[in-house]
């Protein structure tokens, strides 16, 4: 049975087949046969998911098993990793299939095989739900029209009436999702898998507890004309608002915080998405809509009190939320007050869908099940003639709600007795295992697939526990959902964050804990905990101090966003509601007005128009118990709060030796240009090459004896390099990398570090763990023997032109045309940023481990030298002659005997570990520079493509003879004790380094959990330019990819289990 | 078969839309009221205009030379279009009867405008049943006119299911489409409708009720039909809506050369 048949079978059995059964332990050229097969398919097959599953076959085919068979040496062209860049996935792939026809397969043409192939799948599919939702009926004329004399709605005529301007108030409850359902509400599956698409979705009010109220509708809209020409939105809980006066302006999505109400405004129809570069007037179509000359439109949102990351789908019901309240007042729903009807639900639904994609983001299908009301069942449908889907997919673009009547009011009044729902304080990006989990579906992975099944009847059996109110036992259903098929299928949508937290409430609460319930993509989020009703109250009081307590001790190895919550709540029954109030009635919320009305009173009175003069009137008359509250927002208490963190920065640098002079210098050459990202690259007479044969060695095995001897004879002792806060795996969010227990083995979650001091451990040789000043703290408490950081960095803010040359001249990875919009507007506010910080300026406004940053890697070692710790390695272990060092993320990397036998057999200096390069290789590798092998960083050659013309990546495992090192430094084994040789000699050697300006992203964090990342502009001195000193001898030596590779990003995690690599370190664990 | 007609003309701002007059090619002036008598020809031999509240003898005057038996029925205060046209079934007792709007100016693209009536009144004694001429129009027309759907049984003619007013598109799409329109086109009323004495019945069933809803009723009560009549329609009461009518009609005549010489010459300006 061949993959082609699991494609195009019309029996299950068959369709259903794992791919690996029939990749694993195939030949070069049966793969390569098979690949042509699929490919072919992928061309002609008339069915998208045929083509879709084809591509997604492919794509697996080349990254696990041809980038291994492929005997081939190929160097990718450089032509197709440009296509790739800019989403030309099927040139791309004509153009490395070329390459391949002509030149044979190699593991770098499969590595970009395999990335052009999977960006197509996911393209394919994108475009489709894309096109299903512009094809939805209701949804089509917004895209045809783009002129005012085409513009066909007008307000409700109750709407229109002046003194006061009538308000449109929506209130919608969020949505719980009780069955996870595995996923299944992602559209790709859903669209594709109808029968096993379908989720138990509760409506339900929030407060948090403690503050006060009782349950409410989360998510609150308003909608009023005003007497001013412009599109008023604010968002109350941002504490943003614009004065929207153009439409260039409105489609401009990430210019402000106000990309949400915007999206609402675009996806309501209210301002067609047509419209967007029509050159039309926004005065004009307002005035046309509200029939009013000189009239405008206000729009307010308001979270309330809803940390980002709840897992309740917030901003989708917002979104739906702000949909209904402008498609309501434009007549485009029957009501205008009161719940919806289920038709107008359903295109509610729709376009929250279209809303999500115009502002780059994306969810499944359930999420906006707060439009509807209570419990219900929500499954996919099989797409029929006349619907759009038809012959494209097997499953309609939206799924049908069925409320689920036959659950007693006394089943949902013992759901509310028993469960506690928390915000664990963790927002993450769910985004990467939405991708697994879609790619592992067409698949058919073998644990995947049983869990999906096992998933679909756990659904059946919840169901039948809530309707008959039996909620220990759903509580124990969810925990087995959340132990078994979740896990199953992604193993990282638990943490031991979440395992903490479990393992607390059953040692407190012991039976009467109940179980876990996982409420979205993935925990330490929102979360609930199924209490027996007597122990709730109980529970209630204890789950802030569990929670409080887990956090602390996880904090600096999580990105936790905000302080954990509880929450009361209620399960709202009737959905999203609107309300007009007028006359005195028309006022909007409290919030509104204590953010609004401070601006308003701060100008003269006359130049209010008349309706605010009068508003603010109505606000005073009937608010007079919020003087203080308004008093309070117009002087801010702590005018001085803004520079706090400023000036705790520099308490900090000064408490570490910080070099203000030198720091002067760095920027005053970066202001003038002598210094600076263009400024990072070689001379442009440099001549730079690939390797040839003789400078990379081989791996023997002929001197593992040589090294088995030197590391029984303690001549070997490992460094890891842990300074790092792992910048790409938490996108800034300032985590100490080491220490973030990112797997699973066994029953126990392990970090990187817990893994290298393990692999050390089992080695027998002395371990020392490199840190910097962020790290090193909390690495030295888990008792690792720990090197201290001194050198210290305060980040700047980047020059514009810095910025520019970044995203406008090195290539860059082009997103979906929607996401790169948002991308474009967002870059071009951080370059008014930059604009109004001013250029290379202290960057401070963040919190102090934020605003500092390590120097770079190279000072690693030579701290080993400055603190001591090298003379004290060598006092403890008189035999010491070699060091392997390497980064904490490197998992593959051990203290090989072979590869010390090979580095002593040498006699260099320093023996470089690399390996082939691949697609995903960026930042440099190894190169004959002038004639001379070395290894460079990507960001000083003078092209990309120069980059890929060199075959061999760094793998910034080094392996060094202790006494080399010394030397090259002008030191000996006695004058390491001596800090006034160590001091100049490093000091010497630094200069002798070159010194990189990098721009890397930095999360500030405000508000309920609210991130922004900045640019900041940091300098690095690295490693890898020690090779190109001519006094200290380097060898090259070509390690297997497994070996060498480094675990830089969330999304890496998923092929680093797919190919094996996992399996080898959970060998190394079970040892443990 | 000689019908009943009604006019309605009761609208606020409808008054004196049937006194306005348009130029044509032999240099004399017709008024609204006459070219709509124009359009009933023959067909009708009695004829009655819902009139504003003591506005009678003004109509009566327009009216007077037309040599045509006209009842003005007045509507004493202004209560909608539904209601205007229940004000006559005292006049049109048990029988079809033609209703034309008094706001609009109707054109045939071939032949007399007579023809448009006569074609409504053929698929009316084909069909039996009520009839409304509707034209494919644009969405963005959609918030000044009425909307039907249904499924097509014939050429141009189409069983109504489905009526709406001044529908948004978002709602034609989803319950308004009709086979063999052009995308963003609906079937929108043209004016001009042949009922039969059901829909007095409904209106006087439930008082209050706008033409639109009395006309969905009528729908799931017995058979109701749309026809695309060969002909256009405009609404002299929108902005310029006069202006166009009398564009095309003169463009339609003999004089069309001079009028686009004319407007030409505007244009360059």
């Amino acid at each position: 049975m061949t993959l082609l048949d699991r494609i195009t079978s019309t029996d299950p059995a068959v369709r259903n087949l794992p791919f690996e059964t029939w990749a694993n332990n195939q030949s070069e050229a049966s793969l390569l046969a098979e690949a042509a097969r699929l490919d072919t398919l992928r061309r002609e097959s008339a069915n998208l998911y045929d083509r879709v599953r084809a591509l997604v076959f492919l794509s697996t085919l080349h990254r696990f098993h041809l980038t291994v068979a492929a005997s081939g040496a190929q160097l990718i062209p450089y032509s197709a990793i440009e296509h790739i860049r800019g989403r030309r996935f099927d040139q791309a792939v004509a153009e490395l299939l070329a390459a391949q026809a002509a030149h044979g397969a190699s593991p770098a043409l499969s590595s970009a095989l395999a990335t052009a192939y999977r960006g197509l799948a996911f393209q394919t599919l994108a475009d489709q739900v894309r096109l299903s939702v512009r094809r939805f009926p209701g949804n089509q004329w917004m895209f045809r029209t783009g002129h005012i004399a085409d513009y066909p709605l007008r307000l409700h005529p109750d709407l229109t009436k002046p003194a006061p301007f009538p308000i449109l108030h929506e209130s919608t409850p969020v949505r719980m999702d009780l069955t996870h359902s595995a996923w299944s509400d992602i559209f790709f599956l859903a669209m594709d898998y109808p029968e096993g698409a379908r989720v138990i979705n509760i409506s339900v009010d929030l407060a948090v507890r403690g503050a006060g109220q009782s349950p409410r509708p989360p998510v609150e809209s308003f909608l009023r004309v005003i007497d001013e020409p412009v599109l008023r939105l604010v968002s109350v809980d941002l504490g943003a608002s614009a004065d929207v006066a153009s439409l260039e302006e409105l489609f401009d999505f990430a210019r402000d915080y106000l990309g949400l109400l915007k999206a609402a405004v675009i996806a309501s129809g209210l301002i067609p998405g047509g419209m967007e570069g029509s050159g039309q007037s926004l005065a004009a179509i307002l005035e046309c809509v509200t029939g009013r000359p000189g009239c405008g439109i206000e729009i307010v949102s308001q979270v309330n009190d809803i940390p980002k990351g709840s897992r309740f789908a917030v901003s989708t019901n917002l979104l739906a939320s702000l949909i209904a309240l402008c498609m309501r007042a434009t007549r485009q729903i029957r009501t205008l007050t009161g719940p919806l009807e289920e038709d107008d639900r359903r295109i509610v639904a729709a376009r929250a869908i279209l809303g999500e994609w115009l502002g780059g983001s994306g969810g499944g299908w359930q999420d906006s099940g707060g439009v509807w009301p209570g419990i219900k069942l929500i499954a996919a449908e099989e797409a029929v003639p006349g619907d759009p889907e038809h012959g494209a997919s097997r499953g309609r673009l939206l799924p049908r709600h069925r409320q689920m009547s036959d659950v007693p009011a006394e089943a949902r009044r013992k759901l509310e007795a028993s469960l506690v729902l928390v915000h664990g304080g963790m927002s993450q990006d769910v985004g990467p295992i939405l991708e697994m989990c879609t790619e592992r579906y067409l698949l058919r992975s073998g644990p995947e697939w049983q869990g999906r099944q096992q998933a679909i009847q756990i659904l059946d059996q919840l169901a039948d526990a809530l309707r008959q109110g039996d909620i220990q036992k759903l509580a124990s259903l969810t925990q087995a959902n959340y132990d078994g098929p979740i896990q199953a299928i992604i193993p990282w949508a638990g943490n031991a964050y979440t395992e903490a937290l479990i393992a607390a409430c059953r040692q407190q609460f012991g039976a009467d804990f109940w179980g876990f319930w996982m409420l979205g993509g993935m925990s330490g989020g929102g979360m609930g905990f199924v209490f027996s009703p007597e122990a709730k109250p109980a529970a209630l009081a204890a789950m802030p101090n569990i929670l409080a307590t887990a956090k602390n001790a996880m904090q600096t190895s999580f990105p936790f966003a905000v302080e954990p919550v509880v929450y009361d709540f209620a399960v709202n029954e009737n959905g999203t509601v609107a309300e007009l109030r007028t006359g005195t009635e028309a006022l909007l919320s409290v919030p509104y007005y204590l953010f609004r009305a401070p601006s308003d009173l701060r100008q003269e009175t006359r130049l209010l128009t008349a309706e605010r003069r009068a508003e603010l009137a109505r606000f005073a008359h009937t608010h007079r118990d919020q003087t203080e509250a308004l008093f309070d927002r117009m002087i801010p208490r702590e005018p001085v709060a803004t520079n706090a963190a400023g000036a705790s920065v520099y308490a900090l640098l000064n408490e570490n030796g910080f070099d203000a002079a030198a720091r002067e210098q760095l920027r005053a050459d970066y202001r003038a240009g002598r210094i600076g990202l263009a400024q990072n690259r070689l001379p442009a007479n440099t001549v730079i090459e690939d390797v040839r044969e003789e400078h990379v060695a081989q791996i023997s095995a002929s001197h593992q004896p040589a090294g088995h001897a030197a590391i029984a004879g303690h001549q070997l002792a490992v460094i890891t390099m842990a300074g790092g806060v792992g910048s790409r795996w938490t996108k800034g969010a300032g985590v100490v990398k080491a220490l973030h227990p990112f797997h699973r083995f066994g029953p126990k979650y392990w970090s990187f570090l817990d893994i290298q001091r393990e692999k050390a451990r089992q080695a027998g040789v002395p371990h020392v763990v490199t840190t910097s000043y962020l790290t090193y703290a909390p690495i030295a408490a888990t008792g690792a023997n720990v090197s201290q950081g001194r050198s210290i960095g305060l980040r700047m803010v980047p020059k514009f032109a810095d910025l520019r040359y970044l995203w406008e001249v090195l290539p860059q990875q082009q997103l979906d045309a929607q996401k790169q919009k948002v991308r474009d507007s967002g870059r071009a506010s951080l370059l008014n940023w930059v604009r109004q910080t001013g250029e290379a300026s202290d960057y401070t406004d963040n919190l102090p481990s934020q605003c500092v940053h390590p120097v770079g890697h190279w000072y690693e070692l030579p701290n080993l030298l400055l603190n001591g710790k090298l003379h004290q390695l060598l006092t403890e272990n008189p035999n010491l002659e070699y060091l392997f060092l390497h980064n904490i993320d490197t998992l593959g990397a051990t203290a090989s005997e072979t590869l010390l036998g090979q580095h002593i057999a040498s006699g260099a200096a320093m023996t470089v570990e690399v390996i082939g390069r691949q697609y995903d290789d960026h930042g440099g590798g190894l190169a004959l520079v002038n004639g001379q092998p070395r290894l460079v960083e990507g960001l000083c050659l003078p092209s990309e493509e120069i980059e890929f013309s060199l075959r061999y990546y760094n793998t910034g495992s080094y392996w060094i003879t202790i006494d080399a090192l010394l030397k090259v430094f002008g030191l000996t084994r006695a004058t390491l004790t001596d800090p006034s040789a160590v001091q100049p000699a490093v000091r010497r050697m630094a200069q002798r380094m070159p010194s990189y300006i990098t721009i890397k992203e930095v999360k500030k964090r405000w508000g309920r959990g609210q991130e922004d990342v900045f640019p900041v502009a940091q300098f690095e001195r690295l490693w890898g330019d020690m090779t190109a000193l001519p006094d200290f001898p380097c060898q090259y030596v070509e390690v297997p990819r497994r070996r060498g590779q480094q675990l830089k990003d969330v999304a890496q995690l998923d092929p680093w289990v797919r190919d094996g690599s996992a399996a080898e370190i959970e060998a190394l664990t079970a040892a443990h | 078969m000689k019908l009943k007609a009604v006019i309605t003309a009761a609208g606020p701002g409808q008054q004196h839309l049937l006194h306005q007059t348009l130029a044509t090619a032999d240099s004399g002036r017709t008024t609204i009221g006459d070219f709509l008598l124009e359009l009933l020809a023959n067909a009708v031999d009695e004829i009655a205009i819902v009139v504003p509240a003591a506005h009678t003898p003004r109509f009566q005057s327009l009216f007077a030379a037309s040599g045509r038996r006209i009842t003005f029925i007045e509507q004493p205060e202004p209560r909608g279009y539904a209601h205007a046209i229940s004000l006559a079934r005292d006049f049109v007792g048990n029988s079809p009867f033609l209703h034309l709007v008094g706001d609009h100016f109707y054109l045939a693209d071939q032949g007399p405008v007579s023809s448009l009536t006569a074609e409504l009144i053929r698929i009316h004694a084909a069909e039996g049943c009520s009839v409304s001429a509707v034209s494919a129009t644009r969405e963005g027309l959609l918030p000044y006119f009425g909307a039907v759907g249904g499924p097509a049984i014939g050429p141009k003619l189409y069983q109504v299911d489905t009526v709406l007013e001044k529908p948004t598109p978002t709602e034609a799409e989803r319950v308004l489409t009709a086979a063999g329109l052009r995308q963003g086109h609906y079937l929108c009323f043209f004016g001009i409708h042949l009922f039969t004495p059901a829909l007095l019945q409904i209106l006087a069933e439930q008082p209050g009720q706008s033409l639109s809803a009395a006309l969905q009723t009528l729908s799931r009560r017995e058979r109701y039909l749309a026809t695309i009549l060969p002909g256009r329609r405009f609404d002299i009461g929108a902005k310029y809506g006069l202006l166009q009518s009398q564009l095309a009609l003169a463009l339609g005549s003999s004089d069309r050369e001079e009028i686009l010489s004319l407007v030409l010459e505007l244009t360059a300006r």
